[in-house]
């Protein structure tokens, strides 16, 4: 499984959205407002699950908020976390 | 019939008694550090503001949670500072009020934890918990026979209490009212607000440009309320008057403040109209400033709108972290104390001015002139409550 | 003008909606009792449980939007918005939200998000505490999501103080509506089940009878419930018939004013501390009745009763709870006193009447 898809069933999963799938969700849709309609406290599950799944730690929102835009740019960071280009 | 202030009682980081914390806040000085009590696995650990007692002497039966024991170091200062004998505390029905968050909540760790193994743990922490609701314990050792009525509404809950005691003296329900609350630091809370990042990895620094969130803390605010036809009777000396209190819900999120301030305007606005004054009449607000990034900047915009542009603004989070559901009991009594001293304290940490916040707050130790103080609470899921406190007169 | 119970939302081991309360006083609907298996130091031992469901609420909230709800939540939610659809009152139209307010009481608050927040601990470490799951253990998280859901932008404040709890909420949202601070108010009490509480139960209830009994006040049958009671309150006169809240009442319970009532409702519940002080009531001739056979023990209990007690006052009818003797036509059933007492020797009245 590619690590897009990876992340899309993981957040379904832990954000508990409803009547959604991994096929639903394009990598470049927007994760929050208008796209997927991920709110702040989504946010801060993210955050979680980073932590959880990949040991990736958060230190500041506002800082990683261009992370957190789309499954792609959190896939990007997952990967550069990683060391895996 | 207006609720008076006879006597004040506090415990926290500040001090443990009203004068030593005043002491500390007129300093200038603060001394957050990592958590002594409780332990985590967190790398970074945020500091905090936590009382150093074990109060030890508040237990001898070893039955009083740490919430209980804040909450009785309080209650007896605040009963010695009031003046009031057994005897006078027998012979009326005397209600409590007590605000808390952690104080009613069923999170013994140790015991789940045990249970989660499959230990069949004993249930005295349950009965525990059973015995250490705020209110009722107070009522309980004090044989009290008035209204016992605790709050849980996050961080206004001591506001709150303040508040529903003022409404019971006024009906007439009881001329006495023992109202504040108590909160203890917990892993609960201490590992929760830094899943919301909203604590900061440094001492806070309220509606500072560069703020990074809170700190919390722990403490314990009570306040005598009294009927002004008790405090003749007793001869006692008036502090203060509850002149006004309102509470409004944004309505907007679980956890984020409306942008806009919508709820602490309304609230703010019903607060000064109960009390019969106006925005232009305030000496000083101690705002909730808990000094993260959403909480500043909208109860920064809205006082910004609402006072005029000289009003002395302080948070005294800086001193004391946040204490949750002691933490406006706690700023009331700092509020009444404004209002005695004719001075507030500066609200150390803050530095650099944000223009999103639209307010500077007090930056040195600042007299301020009138009798009317005000003190915000703006708790986690959208409750705003404002009190409007009335010194003894210019 | 005494404040008014407009309308009324139950979500109960009867069911969802006052209509299922009605129908366990009548007798046609029984209350789901589930055996739950638990183990305890002396071994598996089994404790039936009043165990509510909720059904329904995506009638009002899109499923999509129930993903951070869990079940405490989900019952509150549902019992505020069938209280605000029984009463036919458009709260939703109304223009200034700010006029209406939400009391909500529980004795125990949202149990089984605080173990799960320990369990993201336990399972995931420190690093990994849950924020949605820390957000919704505190007590005022249904306040505020009921407030979020509703758009209700007046006072909202959570009250909990156990045997008290129904009380504290009654006596708060009275004095707003009394004092004109708010319209409407949406007066709620409730409590949910887990498995540590039943576990605490079968532990401090080794000597139990086997019955439910709670009318035997000194016997040990006490069976925890789950579930929560709305009522949209305010002071137009009641179109439901369900009366009002005449009068209140509390402290000790040997000088508790408990007469002008033509029945007493008592919240005894097999607890055998709370029990023994309901013999303690001065009573007079009153007739007494206890219904927590329909919706199980809770501290929220008392807030069943004076669900049961405007159903009663409705019918003008007495029901009878334990034997299968139907109703009884009071034709001068104006009053009814809901009693509940703790375990201290204090206890509370609340009067409704029609």
């Amino acid at each position: 499984m590619s690590l897009e898809n990876e992340l899309k069933e993981l957040i379904i999963k832990d954000l508990k959205l409803v009547d959604v799938t991994a096929k639903d969700i394009q990598d470049d849709d927007q994760l929050f407002g208008d796209g997927l309609g991920l709110d702040s406290l989504d946010a801060v599950e993210l955050v979680v699950l980073l932590q959880k799944h990949y040991k990736i730690e958060t230190k500041d929102l506002e800082e990683s908020r261009e992370v957190f835009t789309s499954i792609k740019t959190l896939a990007d960071y997952v990967r550069s976390k990683r060391g895996n280009a | 019939m207006e609720a008076v202030i006879t006597g004040l009682g506090l415990i926290c980081a500040a001090g443990e008694t009203v004068n030593e914390a005043m002491t500390t806040l007129y300093s200038g000085m603060r001394n957050p550090a990592l958590p002594l009590r409780i332990k985590t696995e967190l790398d970074k650990k945020p500091p905090v503001f936590e009382v150093a007692s074990d109060l030890d002497k508040f237990n001898p039966g070893n039955d009083e949670s740490r919430t209980t024991l804040l909450l009785l170091s309080a209650l007896d200062e605040a009963l010695a500072h009031a003046g009031i004998d057994k005897d006078y505390l027998d012979s009326i029905p005397v209600g409590v009020a007590m605000g808390t968050t952690v104080g009613c909540t069923l999170n013994r760790e140790s015991f789940y934890r045990a249970y989660r193994r499959g230990e069949n743990p004993g249930i005295e922490p349950i009965g525990r918990f059973l015995r250490n609701n705020p209110a009722l314990y107070v009522a309980r050792r004090h044989n009290f026979s008035g209204p016992a009525i605790t709050i849980a509404n996050a961080c206004s809950s001591g506001t709150d209490a303040i508040g529903m005691g003022k409404s019971w003296i006024e009906s007439g329900l009881c001329h006495m009212v023992i109202a504040g609350g108590s909160d203890e630091l917990c892993r609960t809370t201490y590992l929760g607000f830094n899943s919301l990042l909203n604590t900061a990895p440094e001492p806070c620094r309220p509606f500072d440009k560069n703020r990074k969130g809170l700190n919390l803390g722990e403490g314990a605010g009570v306040l005598i309320l009294e009927s002004e036809s008790s405090l003749k009777k007793r001869g006692a000396k008036k502090l203060a008057a509850v002149a006004g209190y309102a509470t409004n819900s944004d309505a907007y999120h679980p956890t984020a403040p409306h942008p806009e301030g919508r709820g602490l305007t309304r609230a703010m606005a019903h607060a000064l109209k109960m009390a019969e004054t106006s925005p232009a009449r305030v000496s000083f607000i101690n705002a909730h400033g808990t000094s993260t990034t959403e909480n500043d900047k909208v109860e920064g915009k809205t006082i910004g709108r609402l006072f005029p542009d000289a009003l002395p603004v302080v948070s005294t989070k800086a001193f004391t972290g946040h204490t949750l559901g002691a933490a406006g009991a706690v700023e009331a009594i700092f509020s009444v104390m404004g209002l005695i001293d004719g001075k507030i304290p500066a609200t150390i940490g803050f530095e650099a001015f944000d223009e999103a916040c639209a307010i500077e707050p007090t930056s040195e130790v600042t007299p301020v002139k009138g009798n009317i103080a005000v003190s915000n609470s703006l708790a986690f899921g959208g409750n705003n409550s404002v009190l409007v406190l009335r010194g003894k007169g210019l | 003008m005494t404040p008014s119970i407009l309308g009324m939302g139950s979500v109960s081991a009867l069911g969802c909606g006052i209509e299922t309360l009605r129908e366990g006083l009548i007798r046609e609907k029984q209350p789901a009792i589930t055996k739950r298996e638990l183990m305890t130091p002396e071994g598996l031992k089994s404790l039936p449980v009043y165990t509510s469901r909720v059904e329904g609420l995506e009638r009002f909230i899109p499923r999509n939007k129930l993903r951070r709800i869990d079940p405490f939540l989900q019952m509150g939610l549902l019992s505020s918005y069938l209280a605000i659809e029984d009463s036919g009152i458009d709260i939703a139209r109304m223009e200034d939200k700010s006029r209406v307010g939400i009391i909500f009481g529980t004795g125990y608050g949202p149990l089984q998000t605080s173990f799960n927040f320990f369990d993201t601990l336990i399972d995931d470490g420190d690093k990994c505490a849950s924020p949605t799951m820390f957000a919704n253990s505190v007590h005022n998280a249904l306040v505020s999501n009921v407030s979020i859901a509703l758009k209700i932008e007046g006072p909202c404040q959570t009250l909990t103080c156990f045997d008290m709890t129904t009380w504290a909420v009654f006596s708060t949202a009275s004095d707003w509506l009394e004092r004109g601070i708010v319209d409407y108010v949406l007066a709620g009490v409730g409590d949910e089940y887990c498995e540590v509480r039943g576990y605490a139960v079968l532990l401090s209830t080794s000597d139990r009878a086997n019955a439910f009994s709670p009318m035997d006040f000194n016997d040990c049958t006490y069976l925890p419930g789950e579930g929560f009671i709305t009522f949209l309150m305010g002071k137009d006169k009641s179109k439901q018939g369900y009366g009002r809240i005449e009068s209140l009442g509390s402290g000790k319970i040997s000088s508790l004013h408990t007469g002008g009532c033509d029945a007493h409702f008592l919240a005894a519940n097999g607890n055998s501390e709370t029990g023994p002080y309901y013999n303690q009531l001065k009573r007079e001739t009153i007739p007494a009745f206890a219904y927590s056979n329909l919706y199980g023990g809770m501290p929220a209990g008392q807030g069943f009763d004076i669900a049961i007690a405007a159903l009663s006052l409705k019918e003008g009818a007495l029901f009878s709870p334990h034997h299968n003797t139907g109703k009884q036509s009071k034709t001068s059933l104006k009053s009814i006193g809901c009693i509940q007492c703790d375990n201290n020797g204090n206890g509370s009245i609340i009067r409704i009447a029609s």
